[in-house]
């Protein structure tokens, strides 16, 4: 294995990730609904039940309760698919709001932080207390 | 007997196949690419190659240490390739299985699961941390029978060869007596996917005999549409990360463990092992998935 393999092939890996951007572009994940939002976590949660639900009003992430048992759900648009997280006892360091804006901290190797802005202020106050209850 | 890499020799027809695909993808849509889960699971690819050139003689080294205790000196003649490619993919199948039961295993093998595309890119996106894992005595039955060093790495070559086709949504089915004996892109959707009837089946390299042999098949359904990636995807497309992410969450797991026998659990137990119970494994989604699709095993506890 020479230097040349190892240029030529990160090289090679360059070219095809442009390759990729130019035909696919950045499609971007969304949660465009509470539905979207339910469909995605009941994929995760087999027995999950749509409960209360708030999106971010940028449609990149949301917070939605599985009726079912009470536990809250964070999802996040990463890429062009989601990423979700049960944010069960002991799963959250912190839970900051600015406004209507909340910022997660989790204790998550691969996902520490997740922001969303509600739909106004007193929402976003329900869940910070919410989640401070249940997920520190 | 000096044989090529058969990796190497196929790299250039990797490259022009994903490159087929993304065309195929973006103008037939059939297939999904992103650019940063392509640029993860080629760089992985290129990680793993770096990592096994480094590694190599611990694998040479703790082989030929082996071999010293062969029964037969099998030469180099067809019949004998065409056995080792045969039970070298027999131990294959008993590696892959174990790599997704055993978390100690998973760690590695987890880093080919993290992405929640299926494509060709996605078959480069191979660990880097074998070496930290016991799988290297996977190969102690091929050489204590007494096939050749080089013999047994060349058809495991083939063997990885074989699979990076499979990776891909562009192909549906193939006909019915391939799909009845060979790993298909179909049968190995299904090992790729989350959907909790998928969870922990078909773990064939090239034949998917074994999968039925042992009971570990499933076929893929038209009504239940294959969703990649892992139970708890990565929020990050981060390639170090990707790597890392099961091994600090073991680190953690062990901190934290209040005894041997919990320690003992986190290692070798099952992904998703937790001494109370709390996490989900494999087995807690299938049974919540059963019991979910077929309300009347809800309230039946495990006793009955």
């Amino acid at each position: 294995m020479n230097l040349l393999y190892l240029i030529g092939s990160l090289a090679g890996v360059g070219l095809l990730v442009t390759l990729n951007w130019v035909l696919f572009g950045t499609a971007r994940g969304t949660i465009a609904s509470t539905e979207a939002l339910a469909a995605a976590l009941g994929h995760e949660s087999p027995d999950f039940r749509p409960g209360a639900a708030a999106i971010g009003a940028e449609a990149n992430a949301g917070l939605m309760e599985n009726a079912a048992d009470g536990q809250v759900f964070v999802a996040v648009a990463r890429g062009d698919g989601l990423v979700t997280r049960a944010l069960a006892h002991g799963t959250l360091r912190d839970v900051a709001r600015d406004g209507a804006a909340l910022t997660l901290r989790l204790n998550d190797f691969t996902l520490p932080k997740v922001r969303l802005t509600l739909a106004d202020e007193a929402a976003a106050q329900h869940w910070q207390a919410r989640l401070d209850v249940e997920g520190r | 007997m000096n044989l090529p890499n058969p990796v190497s020799l196929a790299t250039p027809f990797f490259i022009v196949l994903i490159v087929g695909e993304m065309m195929f993808a973006r103008f037939l849509h059939r297939g999904r690419y992103e650019a940063r889960d392509t640029a993860t699971s080629l760089l992985l690819g290129f990680g793993s190659v770096i990592f096994g050139g480094l590694f190599a003689f611990v694998f040479v080294a703790f082989a030929n240490w082996v071999a010293a205790w062969r029964v037969i000196d099998i030469g180099w003649n067809i019949p004998a390739f065409v056995i080792c490619f045969v039970i070298d993919d027999l131990v294959y199948y008993w590696w892959h299985r174990i790599s997704h039961r055993v978390r100690w295993f998973w760690a590695d093998h987890v880093q080919h699961h993290s992405s929640q595309h299926y494509n060709l890119s996605t078959a480069l996106r191979q660990p880097w941390t074998g070496v930290f894992t016991p799988s290297l005595l996977f190969k102690i039955p091929l050489l204590i029978v007494g096939f050749p060093l080089g013999m047994i790495v060349f058809v495991h070559g083939i063997n990885l060869v074989y699979q990076f086709w499979i990776h891909t949504e562009t192909i549906k089915k193939m006909p019915r007596w391939f799909e009845a004996v060979m790993n298909t892109p179909s049968h190995h959707r299904v090992h790729h996917a989350t959907n909790a009837r998928y969870l922990d089946a078909n773990y064939a390299g090239v034949f998917i005999v074994w999968d039925r042999m042992f009971g570990t098949f499933v076929a893929e359904r038209a009504d239940d549409k294959p969703c990649y990636g892992i139970v708890k995807n990565l929020g990050t497309f981060n390639p170090f990360k990707a790597v890392l992410h099961e091994w600090v969450g073991i680190a953690k797991d062990l901190w934290a463990a209040r005894s041997l026998r919990e320690a003992a659990g986190y290692v070798f137990g099952p992904p998703g092992w937790s001494p109370d119970g709390s996490r989900d494994t494999s087995e807690t989604i299938k049974a919540r998935w059963a019991a979910h699709a077929n309300p009347r095993l809800r309230d039946v506890s495990p006793a009955e």
